[in-house]
């Protein structure tokens, strides 16, 4: 078998006392969306923080492509072409479109010294990228991100992903808050970013969007990975269900009508 | 360079409203209020509009001006310096010390500069060591670097000898114009290229309108944080240097209102507390409206002693207008204006 473009294997990770991950092993497939689910404190987050660089792991490895790396921080992360996506800091909404597109990779003017961007090289790529993603409609690329909707706000994140040719897009629930249209555009423009040869990791609490748009599912449960080869194409959304909470359906209807939370 | 290929269009796109087709820069409130006040105050006394007490009024903000200049990055990450008055007295102290002693003048006063600098860096490491918010911080160090003045000063006025040579630059550029406004008017503009043009003025903006996204896309926000407050320790260091030059001598108690000064005069220039803009020009125009009220008062005849009171009550209101002009901005636009420091 192929060596994945990520793999994690045995990924611990403690705060304190509390495991949040334990023996987790984990893997991301070149051209591949891996829906990536679990019930709230499943070690989902954890899992993602560690592989963006955020939190350092307690133990553990991680491979790009068969290559053992070490992630200190995040632009450790980036450098080896893991770009993550968070649901409400992505972008800084006072700066414009341009200025975020190239947020933490400034381009600079020559000479080199005077450190001064180059405004207009930003705002053409800018143009370019706007219209691939397709809010171009009279939208420069001088205006702030806060007067963008929340749709648009994820299209240009996941193109600030695409144009610095980030091998792993992760997604942290990108379609939070977002209405059934601009879902729609998101989900398929996820889906463009997988057939130009970008893989992305995609968090969801809504299953259904989930399954409308990954290639395989992975489920974690109190911090490891319970199930890592779910096809959405071959199982059911309550099949899944049961799996995130450990219940067959009987026990979780017997939960709920206990009134306690199914977990 | 870019695998993209042309995605389908989002939907929702096409709701945008037009934009704003004139944007007027963020400076022109404060450069309005700041004509409109010099109207005001030539018609109720006409000698204020003598070149000659105009330069001095230029002369006066300069010091506190180079201070609200340094006060614009450390606001614009959404931090504060309350330090920096005492930062101005101890590097102010330091370099007549080092002329006492027989240092070159020159030479100590790039000391003084090197000192205010060396005052930021420490206030910005103790922010990053104890991952505290600069106003607790500075509110500390504030205390400290004064306590310092005052035992290296012995309580005193430290007057060197040689300050006279220092002196050219409180000496008069093109015989009329006060040295220390050209150095201050230079900066200012200097400083505003480097706020919104450059990679680092951008930086300090992206961090101080959302630090987790800056943060997420690679961008070191603790270095970002320690230099703004290094630049605001080195703009403080000049201004006592100049000081030692202008005055010939510190005594306790200098630039004590320095600080709040610059705070004001940020405020009433248009840069938001709550971080990520700020607009150097419009700090160097409000410290110009507090001089310029200033000194109207004595020229008016009002008692100095409602200068405090004078001082914070323009605070106040500039911050009410600053807050009426984004609610008005807001409803227009639409979203509800329910951050109290947005």
């Amino acid at each position: 078998m192929a060596e994945p473009l990520i793999r994690m294997q045995n990924i611990r990770k403690s705060y304190g006392r509390v495991q949040a991950l334990e023996d987790a092993n984990f893997h991301v497939n070149e051209r591949e969306i891996v829906g990536l689910l679990g019930d709230n404190g499943a070690g989902k987050s954890t899992l993602i923080k560690v592989l963006s660089g955020a939190v350092p792991l307690t133990s553990g490895d991680i491979f790009i492509r068969g290559k053992k790396v070490t992630l200190r921080s995040t632009s450790d992360a980036i450098a080896q072409g893991i770009e993550t996506i968070y649901q409400d800091s992505a972008l800084v909404t006072q700066l414009s479109i341009a200025r975020n597109l190239f947020l933490g990779r400034e381009p600079i003017k020559p000479p080199r010294f005077l450190n001064r961007m180059d405004q207009e090289a930003m705002n053409t790529v800018a143009r370019d990228l706007l219209k691939q993603v397709g809010i171009s409609k009279n939208i420069p690329p001088t205006t702030p991100i806060g007067s963008l909707s929340g749709g648009e706000r994820q299209a240009v994140a996941i193109a600030r992903a695409m144009h610095f040719d980030s091998d792993l897009i992760i997604l942290d629930e990108p379609t939070n808050n977002l209405g059934v249209a601009e879902t729609q555009g998101v989900l398929s423009f996820v889906r463009s970013a997988r057939d130009s040869g970008h893989s992305c990791i995609f968090i969801a609490h809504n299953i259904h969007h989930v399954f409308q748009v990954v290639d395989r599912i992975v489920v974690m449960r109190r911090g490891k990975v319970v199930a890592d080869d779910i096809d959405p194409k071959k199982t059911t959304v309550t099949e899944v269900e049961r799996i995130i909470t450990g219940m067959s359906d009987k026990e979780i209807r017997d939960a709920i009508a206990d009134g306690k939370p199914p977990h | 360079m870019t695998r993209t290929e042309t995605a389908p269009p989002l939907a929702g796109s096409a709701t945008h409203q037009t934009r704003r087709s004139v944007r007027l820069p963020a400076e022109t409130g404060a450069a309005v209020a700041l004509a409109a006040l010099v109207a005001l105050l030539g018609w109720l006394s006409p000698s204020f509009l003598e070149p000659a007490n105009l330069l001095s009024v230029l002369g006066q903000a300069a010091l506190p001006g180079l201070l609200a200049i340094g006060m614009v990055f450390v606001l614009a990450t959404r931090e504060i310096d309350l330090s920096a008055g005492a930062v101005f007295h101890l590097a102010a102290t330091f370099t007549a010390l080092l002329m006492v002693a027989g240092v070159d003048p020159w030479l100590a006063a790039l000391a003084g500069v090197a000192a205010g600098a060396g005052l930021g860096l420490i206030n910005g490491l103790l922010v990053i060591a104890l991952r505290l918010p600069a106003l607790l911080v500075t509110l500390g160090t504030w205390w400290m670097i004064q306590g310092l003045s005052l035992v290296a000063g012995k309580g005193q006025t430290t007057a060197p000898p040689g300050a006279d040579v220092l002196a050219t630059l409180s000496g008069k550029a093109f015989v009329v114009v006060p040295a220390a406004g050209v150095i201050f008017v230079v900066l200012a503009l200097a400083l505003h290229v480097v706020l919104h043009r450059t990679r680092f003025g951008y930086r300090v903006q992206a961090v101080g309108s959302n630090p987790q996204a800056a943060a997420h896309a690679g961008i070191p926000t603790s270095k970002v944080r320690l230099l703004t407050l290094v630049l605001m320790g080195a703009m403080a260091g000049l201004a006592g240097v100049i000081h030692i030059g202008a005055q010939g001598a510190v005594a306790p108690g200098d630039g004590g209102t320095f600080a709040l000064l610059a705070i004001a005069a940020a405020i009433i220039g248009g840069t938001s507390l709550s971080g990520g803009n700020g607009s150097v020009i419009g700090a160097a125009i409000g410290m110009l409206i507090l001089q310029a009220i200033l000194s109207a008062m004595t020229l008016l005849g009002v008692d100095a002693i409602w200068a405090a009171f004078a001082t914070g009550a323009l605070v106040v209101l500039a911050l009410a207008a600053d807050r009426l002009v984004r609610l008005w901005r807001n409803r227009r636009a639409g979203h509800s204006g329910d951050n109290p420091l947005g």
